[in-house]
Parts: structure tokens; sequence; C-alpha cells
């Protein structure tokens, strides 16, 4: 079954403790994502986030990391994320 | 304790407590007795050369750059040490081990590495100001004395691993590039300090990983995070994009490469052999603390994402349910 930018989303979003709702869709920076998940510190766990639902959805091979600063926003991330999806 | 001659960081420190009966004022004993064994002069080193007749461009780009990034070490020296001995009493009741190991490392930090740290600070920032260049102003060593924010501690030392990595290979290559003898001495004399401090951080790191205060895949974040082929901070300043840092300053993202006075060369720095070099020590501060083999980044990525794909719920780990704060974070330090 080919993965969906939601279920992306929807595992990014529980690996951060954090609804959906709040996440996606608000240009949140990534500053702020850390600063309001209860499980991010610091840039290294939203890394983590990310890449740990790209190895749950068995994707990593076909889609790369993004390379984001704190200044970029989630939607950025998922924004890079769904435009690789569509490619590969 | 063995020979003098044969000294060398202790490894294996969890089996060493748990089967051997190693205690922690061992472990200090045998740490004073290294850094005793391991001391220079600064002044000694200025001395014996005396004031050299000129100084060449190119080492003088460098040392504009390790003077200042030395400066770096104290204030995060000064957070970790006694960061370990704050962790280090939230878990002494469920972890004796673990508590332990963070108490040798706050130890060896707050005694040995700061004090051995002060000698590369002066050295550099005496051959700057008194041969070849105008002294750091006051409000630049004051910026680059900035507290830099705690993190989970195995994160702590893989991180420090990799600078001393970072910066043993620089200033090999530059004891090996220069003309001046004073030159050469004072790197190749500051690169075998370093090269013994990123032993002690894998050493400890190691510790954290065999005593379970954290999982070994910390120390793949750390090591995936300085070498990833976008974005990692193994290409510093070089990076397309970087992140602002907030009272502090992390030294590798602020090297000069162009259109500076003090600009150094891609041959000074950025190089595929001087990242070749750094790539595989870094990948073999991974095995000795993790005890798992990766030749290449894109085999430590696999490992790395692959141990995140069974943690579905993730919990705050020491050291990760305070500090909300930038990235990288914990970045810190020269050494």
């Amino acid at each position: 079954m080919s993965t969906t930018i939601e279920e992306f989303k929807s595992v990014v979003a529980r690996r951060l403790q954090l609804e959906p709702a709040s996440l996606y869709g608000k240009k949140l920076k990534l500053a702020e994502v850390v600063a309001r998940s209860p499980v991010a510190s610091n840039s290294i766990d939203l890394v983590e986030a990310v890449a740990g639902a790209m190895a749950e959805l068995e994707i990593d091979d076909r889609i790369e990391l993004p390379t984001m600063t704190l200044n970029n926003t989630i939607d950025d991330v998922i924004a890079e994320v769904n435009n690789q999806l569509n490619q590969n | 304790m063995g020979s003098v001659i044969a000294m060398r960081v202790m490894m294996d420190l969890v089996k060493a407590i748990e089967n051997d009966g190693l205690t922690l004022p061992q472990m200090l004993r045998y740490q004073q007795r290294y850094h005793e064994y391991r001391r220079w002069s600064v002044f000694e080193i200025l001395k014996r050369h005396g004031k050299p007749k000129n100084i060449a461009p190119e080492d003088k780009a460098v040392l504009w750059h390790v003077a200042r990034g030395e400066l770096t070490t104290m204030p995060g020296g000064i957070g970790l040490a006694q960061t370990a001995l704050r962790y280090a009493k939230e878990i002494e009741k469920e972890n004796h081990t673990g508590s332990i190991v963070l108490h040798a490392a706050g130890a060896w930090i707050s005694r040995y590495w700061l004090e051995e740290e002060a000698h590369h600070e002066v050295a550099y920032g005496t051959l700057l100001e008194e041969f070849c260049c105008d002294p750091i102003p006051e409000e630049e060593v004051v910026q680059h004395r900035g507290l830099f924010p705690t993190d989970n501690f195995l994160r702590n030392m893989m991180l420090q691993a990799c600078v001393e990595v970072e910066v043993a290979v620089t200033y090999a290559n530059q004891a090996k590039a220069t003309k001046s003898p004073l030159i050469h001495d004072v790197f190749n004399q500051v690169m075998k300090d370093e090269v013994q401090h990123r032993q002690y951080f894998v050493s400890f790191a190691q510790a954290l990983v065999d005593s379970k205060v954290y999982p070994a895949k910390d120390a793949l974040a750390m090591a995936f995070t300085w070498l990833r082929p976008k974005g990692g901070e193994l290409y510093g300043s070089k990076r397309d994009a970087q992140t602002p840092r907030e009272g502090y300053v992390n030294w590798w993202e602020t090297v000069r490469t162009h259109n500076h006075a003090d600009a150094v060369t891609d041959q000074q720095h950025y190089t595929d052999g001087l990242f070749a070099k750094k790539r595989k020590s870094i990948l073999k501060a991974v095995e000795e603390s993790t005890g798992q083999r990766y030749e290449t980044v894109e085999e430590l990525q696999r490992g790395y994402f692959k141990s995140l794909a069974a943690v579905k719920q993730p919990r705050p780990s020491l050291g990760q349910e305070r500090s909300k704060v930038d990235a990288t974070a914990s970045m810190e330090a020269t050494s």
C-alpha cells in the first residue's frame, strides 16, 4: 500500500505528541514546534520524529530527510516530503 | 594502576565497575595521574622558539579562527560538568553505575578538560596577539563565553567527541602544512590533547550506553547530525542554511572562507581528504561507544533510522524534559 502524506503527518504528530490540528497548516516554525511538543527539546528530536516516521512507514529508502533550520515551518517539511513522495 | 608509560584513557568502565570493583576514587586518581603525565607548558614552547620573524598569511588565518574557537570551551565545560553532577544525583538510586559514570565524567570535564583547554586558548591567543594579528576584542571574547543549552548527556558526549575530531584533524593539518617550527609545535601539541579528549568523551559515551542511562540510538543521533550529507555539522559554515544561535557560538558555523582578510582556504579546512579523516574517526567513535560498526555514513543512517522505527511513543530521557532550546543544542565548544 502506498504511503499517503496524511499517514506521514499523523505519525509525525504522534511522535511529537501533538494533535495534528494544532500542528499543521498554521505556519508553525520548527522552533515553535519544539516549544509546544512535550517530548522534543531541540532539533535532533524533530529529526527523530520525521526520520522515525519515515522508517516506521518504510519509506526511508525513497525519501530523503529534508534539510531545514528551526526558522523553517513544519508545513515546509511536509511539503518537501510530499513532493518527494509524488516524485518517487 | 600499571606503568606510566602504558597509560591511556580507560575504556569499558561499566565492566570494570560492575565486574572488577573499580571505584569512583580509583577513577579519579587515574584521571589525575594521566593528566600529570601529559602536561606541558605553553610558555616553555613559546620561550623555546622565541619571537618569529613573520607568520605566513595561511597561519594567520587559522590562528584567527582557532583562537576564537577555543574560547568557547570554557563555558561548554562549566555547563557540562554541572549538568553531569545534577544528572548523577537524579539517577543515583535507580542506576548506581550510571551515576558513578556521570560523576567520573563531571570530574574529568571540570578538572582536566577545562585545564587542558585553557592551554589551547592561551597558546593560540598569545600567538595571535603577540606575534601576528590584532587581539580579539574584549566584547568578542565575552560573546564566545555564552553558556550552551543542556541536553541528553550521551548526545553531549558524542557531540564533544565529534568536535574533538574536527579540531584534531584541523590542527594536525596545519602542523603539517606550516613552514614555521613554532606554529608546528604548538598545533601539534594541542592536537595530541584533542585526540586524548576525543577518547575520554567516547569512553563516557560508551559507559552511558553500557549502564543503560541512555539508549545507543542517542549516540547514533549525534554522529548522524554531525555527518549527514546535506546539512551536517561537518560542513559548518558551508551549509546552505544556518540556524541562528542566541547567546552562544558554534565556532564551526562561523569559519570564514571567502571575502575576508582572515579567510582560510578550502585546502586548509574543506577538502575531501580532511572530510574523509573526520568521517572515519567519528564512525570509529560510534563503534567504540555503541558496539555498532558502520563503514559509511549511509550505513550509519540506515542503522539510526532503523533504531527509530521501533520507538513509537518516545518518552523524554534524562536531560530532554527540561531544556526547550535550540537545536543541535548543546552544540558546543571546541576543544
